[in-house]
């Protein structure tokens, strides 16, 4: 029986280490925190949503491209909105993070109203590995989740981008001064971060029903890894996603399924206070 | 008698040794002058001084107490204060409002006794009140005193700055470009009015400045020379303008 | 109409209540508060859980016994004592980052779990269902206008409490922290002494609006308690004017007069959630522009400036 909730834990660790992936370097890069991920992450389960079960398209294309096109409203949102708010201060941004969370959240329920949606896609018969049970979609997520991570290395490390995102997020005027553009680094950024939200998002589409309204219980979920894994650290973050997917699914385990998310939330807060910066911080 | 006294003294940033093995005796009373090329590691000593960093490795002793590790309030409150290279003048109040804040023992600060504000708590307003108007009328600032301070010029702030300090009855202050940034009719009264308060209050000064002309007037007696975080010459105001290596070391010869 | 217009007023009261908690902790202090909605929550409950006469009910299958008949008015000092209580807790652990940038996630999930505890923990909160049978003090013997009157008193004491605040010396180091807390470290204040302060005695407040709102409505929900209230009262706060006590009432006025129950008269087009969404949006756009282009809210700055007398 505990395997159940043990493979729940590995694909919700999967996705929220996906997700706390893109927040962490969205926080690295831009210096503050975007509340508003969690939004974004449902923002891309709609699209994904219209793609797959109002087109019918396959629901690992729908996933892609909700992730591109989720992408895309990151770079709008830089471009209309933070690009006009350089230098202020970090309470400002935080409001401001607020609002848009409810912007988009108003926007979904204004376009498919407060019903949850479900992504379609072909029911399997699960199987068991060990003591775990799983079925091939969630298999799948998981092998996606670690492509993704593994393919975020490597765009870190060895591409230009990834350098130049990695300079900016350290030293913003040094990178300036050794000739690294700015906005582009800037765009780049927001649309791998945002992105990520968007295939997360469809993902946890996948897994279970998405509403309008789940915008901030995500947030806090894919906050507390990020925390719990180290400030500044994507990679530790990562490691906090699994860590956040497992340890709220063990809640369910022992019975208290309602208090996933405060359990989550009070394992980041417990981390704290022991280690003020995470578990990995970056430096 | 050392009011101050730093012992070697270290704070890395990373790779990066920003205060390597530094030493520095301050002696009560005296004006000291602390030079170096740019990133020698003057503010971040400063900021170590002050509890706004933890210093790695050294001890540091204000009036024979050690203070690393103590946090900001903490030290100020023994008696040393820092002004900041870019004044930190605070916004959306006033000017004499900057000014009252820094007193101690306010009775107005309690939450309750702030509503109702009986006799103890506007007899203490009086007295910071008066104390504020009074340093405000001696740096020159006193027809500012209502002023937003984002409304003051880059020599006033500086002047605030200090002025502000001066309200927590210090007896060290450490004064990082006290006149950077002024322009020369700023500049004299600012150094006259440290040196008054030298005089006048028994206050330790230890500056750091980059205007030659400033430093080499206010410390004749004693500048330390800081390069690279480590300690690199030191003497009078006439035996540091004559030394050829600090010259060099100014000028960039060789880099 | 009248009950309209006294409901609506009720709620900007309430609002504006909870507003002067935002406005000590973010517009005094600078703190960022997002559980505004936890701390409202914490106060009614308490004062519903202490008021209710004692009842028995059943709902599936299970009997739940609420309330212990408490007198009113020491449900509504219970309520500040608790939700002050609880932000002590909440922002020691939160407080400690010197930026204070962990305080908004912190109070995010806060509001949250309390959510939670009041759907979950039926044999504390009745659950889902909520309290009802809140003693509703002058609601028999005033009706329409008078009632009005009455919560304009309270509100008017609110904002001289808030004021006294603002231009006491209590008030001056929060404003001097919020406008550059490291500066004001360096001058000997023990900051993270004073935003405790700050946090806990205007929780207090917002403990008192959620007590004042039970007591109204007679009947409380966990879903009551979301975060569209955090959200509305920050944006009224945002709006009016942070820090100033007056643009709180406006802002709040403006928020849920103009923006939330004026769109009531509007022509019903669309779906049922259209125009309610539609109304969120306006608001959020609102802020956006507001924080871009009048930082300050609609009211204008507003310093302390102090006139000594001729001695």
């Amino acid at each position: 029986m505990i395997g159940y909730y043990i493979s729940f834990g590995l694909i919700s660790g999967a996705i929220y280490a996906v997700a706390a992936v893109g927040l962490s370097l969205l926080l690295r890069t831009t210096g503050f925190r975007f509340l508003a991920f969690g939004d974004t992450m449902t923002a891309g389960a709609f699209i994904a949503y219209v793609f797959n079960a109002q087109m019918g398209l396959n629901v690992y294309l729908s996933m892609g491209l909700a992730a591109v096109a989720t992408g895309f409203i990151g770079i709008l949102l830089y471009w209309i909105v933070f690009k006009g708010f350089k230098g202020a201060r970090m309470a400002t941004m935080l409001i401001l993070t607020v609002a848009l969370a409810f912007i988009i959240r108003n926007f979904l329920l204004l376009i498919w109203g407060p019903y949850p949606v479900r992504l379609k896609y072909a029911t399997v018969a699960s199987f068991n590995v060990g003591p775990l049970f799983f079925n091939w979609p969630q298999i799948i997520i998981i092998l996606i989740s670690l492509f993704v991570m593994i393919a975020f290395y490597i765009i870190m490390t060895f591409t230009r981008v990834g350098k130049g995102i990695r300079a900016v997020g350290d030293d913003p005027d040094l990178a300036q001064i050794r000739g690294i553009s700015n906005w582009k680094v800037m765009t780049w950024a927001w649309f791998i971060c945002i992105g990520l939200a968007g295939l997360s998002g469809t993902m946890l589409g996948m897994m279970g029903a998405v509403n309008p309204a789940m915008g901030f219980q995500i947030l806090l979920l894919a906050f507390s890894a990020m925390i719990l894994g180290g400030i500044g650290n994507p990679y530790g973050a990562a490691i906090g996603g699994f860590i956040i997917g497992l340890f709220s699914e063990l809640t369910a385990a022992v019975g208290l399924a309602e208090y996933k998310i405060a359990a989550a939330y009070l394992l980041m807060a417990i981390v704290l206070l022991v280690r003020p910066k995470g578990l990995f911080p970056a430096k | 008698m050392s009011i101050l006294e730093a012992k070697n003294v270290v704070k890395t940033f990373g790779a990066l040794r920003a205060v390597d093995n530094f030493s520095l005796d301050l002696e009560e009373g005296s004006i000291v002058g602390l030079i170096g090329p740019n990133g020698a590691g003057k503010t971040t000593f400063f900021s170590t001084v002050m509890g706004i960093h933890k210093p790695d490795q050294g001890e540091i002793r204000l009036k024979g107490d050690r203070i690393e590790g103590l946090r900001p309030w903490q030290i100020s409150r023994r008696g040393l204060v820092k002004t900041f290279q870019i004044p930190r003048a605070l916004k959306n109040l006033t000017v004499l409002e900057n000014m009252m804040i820094p007193p101690r023992n306010q009775a107005g600060e309690n939450f309750v006794r702030a509503i109702l504000r009986g006799k103890k708590v506007q007899e203490r307003e009086k007295q910071v009140l008066n104390k504020a108007l009074s340093l405000l009328q001696e740096g020159g600032l006193y027809d500012r005193r209502n002023d937003d301070t984002s409304e003051l010029s880059v020599g006033q702030s500086k002047l605030l700055e200090v002025t502000r300090a001066l309200m927590t009855d210090p007896d060290v202050l450490l004064l990082d470009e006290p006149t950077a940034g002024t322009t020369t009719e700023e500049t004299k009264p600012i150094m006259e009015y440290i040196q008054r308060l030298n005089v006048e209050k028994n206050i330790t000064f230890l500056v750091v400045e980059h205007k030659m002309g400033v430093i080499m007037n206010l410390c004749q007696e004693r500048i330390v020379v800081l390069v690279n975080g480590q300690h690199f010459a030191e003497g009078t105001a006439k035996e540091i303008q004559g030394n050829e290596e600090v010259k060099e070391v100014y000028l960039g010869k060789g880099t | 109409m009248i009950t309209f217009l006294v409901l609506t007023f009720a709620l900007i009261f309430t609002y504006a209540f909870a507003g002067y908690m935002f406005n000590i902790h973010y517009g005094f202090t600078g703190l960022i508060n997002l559980g505004i909605a936890g701390f409202f929550a914490l106060g009614a409950y308490t004062t519903a859980i202490l008021t209710t006469p004692r009842t028995e009910t059943t709902f599936a299958g299970e009997t739940y016994q609420v309330g212990f008949g408490v007198p009113v008015w020491v449900g509504i000092i219970a309520a500040a004592l608790v939700a002050s209580l609880v932000a002590l807790i909440v922002g020691i652990i939160a407080l400690r980052s010197v930026t204070g940038e962990h305080l908004a996630i912190m109070t995010l999930g806060f509001a949250e779990i309390i959510r939670f505890i009041a759907i979950n923990e039926s044999w504390l909160t009745r659950g889902p269902m909520g309290i009802m049978d809140i003693p509703r003090p002058f609601s028999n013997v005033w009706q329409g206008i008078p009632y009005i009157l009455i919560l304009l008193g309270v509100l008017l004491f609110i904002y001289f409490i808030s004021e006294r605040l603002r231009t006491s010396p209590l008030g001056r180091v929060l404003r001097g922290i919020r406008a550059d807390d490291l500066a004001v470290e360096s001058l000997g204040k023990n900051i993270l002494y004073f935003r405790l302060v700050s946090f806990a005695t205007g929780a207090a407040f917002g403990g008192l609006a959620g007590a004042f709102w039970a007591h109204f409505t007679g009947a409380i929900q966990p879903q009551d308690f979301s975060t569209t209230l955090t959200f509305l009262v920050a944006s009224s706060v945002i709006v009016g004017g942070e820090g100033n006590n007056r643009g709180v009432m406006l802002g709040t006025a403006t928020v849920i007069g103009l923006l939330y129950q004026a769109p009531r008269f509007l022509p019903k087009i669309g779906n049922p959630w259209t125009i309610p969404s539609a109304r969120f949006i306006v608001i959020g756009i609102l802020i956006v522009l507001i924080l871009r282009f009048r930082r300050e809210g609609l009211m204008p700055k507003q310093l302390v400036r102090i006139e000594q007398e001729e001695s």
